[in-house]
């Protein structure tokens, strides 16, 4: 990975949190929908494994910086 | 929740639409746009209320196109990013949007860009308002609404203030309509009309046996406005011992009705009006300053009628219009109430207007005017007549010397009719006058007036009431 600059840090670091708490979201409106809007339940659950992907992709990102900064 | 309004979420992720979408059901019909082409295409399209905007979509800060369409079309633009830099937060701003939503947000957050939505949307109507019931062109008046916009961000108590008669309880009718009204009820105080040993009673209720007559138990106003408006109307009136037990229902929100050891909770909007001035009051130590501050919060003032008196003609057509019967006012009739100093304010003028209404004649002329404005109204005219002479006797000094209690009304009536006519006609005008002030109601004439029960019932016995209007205990 080519050096980050702070900003591009911050924005990582932004972003991972926007997804995690919009996937939070999510999960909760599920939760809410599932006895009365199955069809909506499904079409969100079903959108939740890219939502999770992103987060993974960042997350190995952001583990990638921390470990490159340590060595 | 019917839903009124209409919402278009453009944002790339399909998964923040849907939260998002979800997050609006009950206030608004949503429509979605995955990009800035086909969001563009659908503003063209369709006027929508509120539009959200992720400033990231297709491409970076693609969103920033939009929002200058989305103002263009007259909606409610809010952004949603994830972009926490200034510089983006101002280029936002500068293009028009009117919030910006930082990602991740949270329902508080969305309900404080809908409230802020539902004042901004309500000023417009607001101001309609003004324009046909308070009725006003006063712009400083006007100018105050904008401060409505903050009512819905934050929990500050209103005080409203002005003379009497100027409108404060339409205001605060007004404001509830329009801030709060989907809260809860309007409860309505008026504490000047309230005896001293009575008001706590009215205020925090009281429990069955808590004082003799306590019959039954009975909710106080407080609890009456959980969950909605408190407007406590004259509160100046307030005693000093229930000032400091109304300060911890505002700090605490808590209180114990009368004759009950059980805390009870109560949450409402506050909004308190005088017309006295509660600076004052502090000094004089018969308000409490620790009170005084927590009423104030955001603050209006209703000028009087006489430093607007551009509004009374549009007050006076508009009270002819409430009226089925067609009459004309003479243009010396017309003069007159544009240029009276109406002490009594907007509604002072509205009972003048509605007796004049009444008059059995088509034409309506200065002579048709309730007594208490008739010596006014000659003594205008003998003003009049008298600058336009140029020497005075020694009988014109005299008369320039008269007390003013002894206007040229009376003078004549004396001379004509003899002192006791006059002295009766007087009583009657001034119980009339009175009666008029104070909306009809006998009890708190009878208090200003200072007679007794019998006095006016002998007074009304000789007739001045017009047909038709009813007293009020």
């Amino acid at each position: 990975m080519s050096k980050m600059s702070k900003d591009e840090i911050n924005r990582l670091i932004h972003d991972f949190n926007a997804e995690l708490s919009a996937l939070s979201q999510a999960v909760n409106l599920v939760n809410d929908k599932f006895e009365f809007d199955k069809i909506l339940a499904r079409r969100m659950s079903s959108l939740m494994p890219a939502k999770m992907d992103e987060i993974l992709l960042n997350w190995e990102k952001i583990k990638e910086l921390l470990s490159r900064d340590l060595n | 929740m019917t839903k009124k309004h209409s919402a278009l979420i453009v944002e790339d992720d399909e998964l923040s639409r849907i939260t998002l979408s979800c997050l609006l059901e009950g206030f608004a019909a949503t429509e979605e746009a995955a990009d800035s082409v086909s969001a563009i295409k659908k503003i063209e399209a369709k006027k929508y209320d509120m539009i959200f905007i992720d400033l990231d979509l297709e491409r970076e800060l693609a969103g920033l196109e939009i929002i200058v369409k989305a103002r263009a079309s007259g909606a409610y633009t809010i952004v949603l990013s994830g972009r926490e830099e200034n510089r983006y937060i101002q280029q936002a701003y500068e293009r028009g949007c009117h919030d910006f939503l930082s990602k991740p947000f949270d329902h508080r957050a969305l309900e404080l860009v809908i409230g802020k939505f539902n004042i901004i949307k309500g000023q417009a109507q607001l101001a309609d308002m003004f324009s046909y019931e308070f009725l006003t062109q006063d712009n400083n008046l006007i100018k105050q609404l904008e401060i409505l916009a903050e009512l819905s961000a934050h929990n500050r108590p209103v005080l409203i203030q002005g003379e009497t008669g100027t409108g404060k309880t339409m205001l605060a009718k007004l404001i509830h309509k329009f801030a709060y009204a989907s809260l809860g009820n309007f409860v309505h105080l008026n504490c000047s009309e309230i005896p001293e040993n009575l008001i706590e009673s009215e205020l925090f209720g009281y429990e069955k046996g808590a004082f003799s007559g306590a019959e039954q138990s009975r909710r106080g106003k407080i609890d009456l406005a959980n969950n909605g408006t408190l407007f406590l109307d004259e509160i100046g009136t307030i005693p000093l011992s229930t000032q400091k037990k109304l300060l911890k229902v505002l700090e605490e929100k808590t209180y114990y009705p009368l004759g009950s050891n059980v805390l009870s909770k109560s949450n409402f909007k506050l909004i308190s009006a005088t017309c006295d001035s509660l600076e004052e009051l502090v000094a004089e130590k018969k308000f409490r300053a620790d009170l005084y501050f927590r009423l104030e919060g955001i603050n209006f003032y209703i000028p009087a009628l006489r430093e607007r008196k551009k509004d009374i003609p549009l007050l006076i057509k508009h009270f002819q219009k409430e009226f089925p019967r067609k009459v004309v006012f003479s243009s010396a009739l017309q003069n007159f109430l544009e240029n009276n100093n109406w002490p009594g304010n907007v509604r002072e003028l509205k009972k003048v207007i509605e007796l004049l209404l009444v008059k059995s004649r088509g034409i309506v002329d200065i002579v048709d005017l309730p007594g208490h404005l008739l010596p006014a109204t000659i003594a205008a005219t003998v003003t009049t007549t008298t600058t336009t002479l140029t020497s005075y006797s020694r009988a014109q000094e005299a008369e320039d010397n008269r007390d003013e209690l002894l206007s040229s009304a009376i003078i004549n009536k004396v001379e004509s009719e003899g002192l006791a006519a006059a002295i009766n006609e007087i009583e009657k005008k001034l119980t009339l006058y009175f009666l008029e002030r104070n909306e009809f109601k006998v009890r708190k004439t009878l208090t200003e007036l200072q007679i007794s029960n019998n006095y006016f019932y002998r007074i009304k016995g000789r007739g001045f009431l017009p047909e038709g209007v009813p007293l009020e205990d």
